[in-house]
C-alpha cells in the first residue's frame, strides 16, 4: 500500500491515509446535509470508509507497538551478551596484569602441570639483576625437579633444612643466598668495569664471589704506593665482607700518613661497597685535580 | 591446512568463548592465590605508565632509555600498602641495565611505629624486594605474638 504522507511529518506509514479518510469524512459530512436520494448509497460509503479508517488505525498502533517491543527486546540482550564477555576478558586482563606484577616481591612463579614454578629475584641497591627458578614437584616428598641456581650455591643444605617442613622457610632462605651472591657481584663487576684505571693488575675472584683480591692505587696519577686488598666474606648471605686486609707490597717501612691510610681503607671496605670505595676514591682524585687547577 | 575460523581463533585471544574464558580465568585466579600464600602479599591493584625517552641521537647509538612508572596496593594481613616506584631501563651495546630510580611506600597503619623505621630504610635505599620480605616477616612476628599472648590469657 502506497502511502504518500509529505504533508505529515510526524505522522507514522498510516497518517497520509487517516488524514485523506477524514477528509473524506468531512466531505461526506457535507454531502449528507444534500437531497436524500442518494442518501443511502453515501451512507454506505461512509460506513465503509469508517470502518476501513478503523482498521488502519488498528493496523498502525498494532505495528507501532511492535517496534516499540522489538527495540526494547534486542537491545539488552544483546548488550549484555557484549558486556558478559567484556567483563571476563577485562577480568582475565587484570588478574594476569597483577600475576606479573608479584615478581616486585621477590618471589613469584607459576602453576604448572606437577606443581609449581617459583621465580626469584634479585637486585642490590635498586639495581634490578638475575632472576633464578626452582620447579618444584608437589608429591611427598616435595622434590625439586629442575632450577637454575648456581652450583657454589648450598641449594642441598637448604633444602635438607627447610625444604620439607617449610616451603616458604626454604624460599626464603634460598631468596637471602641468592640476592647477596648478587649483589657481590655486582660489586665486583662494577670495579672491574668502571674502575679498571684504579687497578694495577686483574681482579682475582672466586664463582661465588666471597673471596676477591686486588692491587690498587687510590690516585691512579699521583705518586702513591700500590695497595694490595683482600677481601673475605665468610657470611654468604651478606654482601659486606667479614675480613678484610690491606697491605703494602713494599721493603720500605710505611709513613704515618700512609699508615692510616691504609688502615682507613680497610675500615672503608668494612663498610662501603667494594664499588663505591672506588667511587670516592675517584671523587678525591677529582677534588685534588681542582685543588691543583686554582 | 587450518580453517581461517580456526587460525583466527588461535592467534586472537578476544575470539575465546565466554566457557573458556571462564575456566582460563579461573586458573589465574588459582596462581594469584598461590602467589597470595607463598609471599604473604595480597596485591589487589597493580597499574604501569611506560615513557620512551630514547632520543633520536639515541638511537643512531643503539641506545635506548625507557622509564616504567608502577603502581601498586594491597595488603599484607591487616596492613595496607601503596607502592609507587620508577624502573630506568638503559640498554646500550654491551648490556642491558634496569634500576629502580624513585621508590615511595604509602602505609595506612600508624599503630605499627617500627614499621616505618623499616619502610624509610627500604625508600632511601630504593630496596623495593626487602620493604616486601620484611613486611611479611613483620606481620608473622605480629601474629605469633597475638597467640603467644591469647594462649596466656
Amino acid at each position: 500500500m502506497e502511502l504518500a504522507n509529505t504533508s505529515s511529518p510526524e505522522g507514522g506509514p498510516g497518517a497520509g491515509v487517516l488524514a485523506h479518510l477524514e477528509r473524506l469524512e468531512a466531505e461526506s459530512r457535507k454531502k449528507f446535509e444534500e437531497p436524500q436520494g442518494a442518501e443511502s448509497a453515501l451512507g454506505n460509503k461512509i460506513r465503509n470508509l469508517r470502518s476501513l479508517r478503523d482498521k488502519l488505525r488498528a493496523e498502525v498502533n498494532r505495528r507501532q507497538a511492535g517496534v516499540r517491543s522489538a527495540k526494547a527486546s534486542v537491545e539488552p540482550d544483546q548488550t549484555f551478551e557484549v558486556s558478559e564477555q567484556e567483563v571476563l576478558e577485562r577480568k582475565r586482563e587484570n588478574v594476569k596484569s597483577i600475576l606479573q606484577a608479584y615478581r616486585f616481591t621477590g618471589l613469584s612463579g607459576k602453576l604448572t602441570s606437577r606443581g609449581v614454578c617459583v621465580s626469584i629475584s634479585t637486585a642490590f641497591e635498586g639495581n634490578l639483576l638475575d632472576s633464578y627458578f626452582v620447579d618444584l614437584v608437589i608429591q611427598k616428598p616435595l622434590r625439586i625437579h629442575h632450577h637454575s641456581i648456581p652450583v657454589f650455591i648450598p641449594l642441598e643444605e637448604i633444602a635438607a633444612k627447610y625444604l620439607q617442613s617449610n616451603i616458604q622457610h626454604f624460599l626464603f632462605s634460598l631468596c637471602e643466598y641468592l640476592n647477596a651472591y648478587s649483589g657481590r657481584k655486582y660489586q665486583a663487576d662494577r670495579l672491574q668495569s668502571d674502575f679498571a684505571a684504579f687497578l694495577a693488575g686483574p681482579l682475582q675472584r672466586n664463582s661465588l664471589c666471597n673471596l676477591l683480591s686486588f692491587t690498587y692505587k687510590a690516585e691512579p696519577s699521583g705518586q702513591s704506593f700500590p695497595f694490595c686488598a683482600r677481601l673475605l666474606y665468610k657470611d654468604i648471605t651478606r654482601t659486606l665482607p667479614t675480613d678484610v686486609t690491606v697491605t703494602y707490597q713494599g721493603t720500605d717501612a710505611l709513613s704515618t700518613s700512609w699508615e692510616e691510610q691504609r688502615a682507613s681503607h680497610e675500615n672503608l671496605f668494612c663498610t662501603k661497597p667494594l664499588h663505591q670505595v672506588f667511587a670516592s676514591f675517584a671523587r678525591r682524585e677529582e677534588k685534588l685535580d681542582m685543588n691543583l687547577l686554582y | 591446512r587450518k580453517s581461517f575460523q580456526e587460525i583466527y581463533q588461535s592467534d586472537s585471544e578476544g575470539w575465546k568463548t565466554s566457557k573458556d574464558l571462564r575456566s582460563n580465568l579461573g586458573n589465574l585466579e588459582s596462581e594469584l592465590l598461590f602467589l597470595n600464600t607463598l609471599t604473604g602479599i595480597n596485591i589487589r591493584k597493580y597499574s604501569k605508565k611506560i615513557e620512551n625517552l630514547t632520543s633520536t641521537e639515541m638511537t643512531e647509538r643503539r641506545i635506548k632509555k625507557v622509564l616504567q612508572r608502577h603502581k601498586l596496593s594491597g595488603n599484607c594481613h591487616m596492613i595496607t600498602f601503596q607502592v609507587e616506584f620508577q624502573i630506568l631501563e638503559f640498554q646500550n651495546k654491551e648490556n642491558l641495565s634496569s634500576i629502580i630510580t624513585d621508590l615511595n611506600i604509602i602505609m595506612e597503619s600508624t599503630a605499627y611505629s617500627e614499621l616505618s623505621e623499616f619502610v624509610s630504610r627500604a625508600e632511601e635505599r630504593r630496596d623495593l624486594f626487602m620493604f616486601f620480605r620484611s613486611l611479611h616477616f613483620f606481620v608473622e612476628w605480629c601474629e605469633y605474638r597475638k597467640r603467644t599472648f591469647k594462649h596466656f590469657k
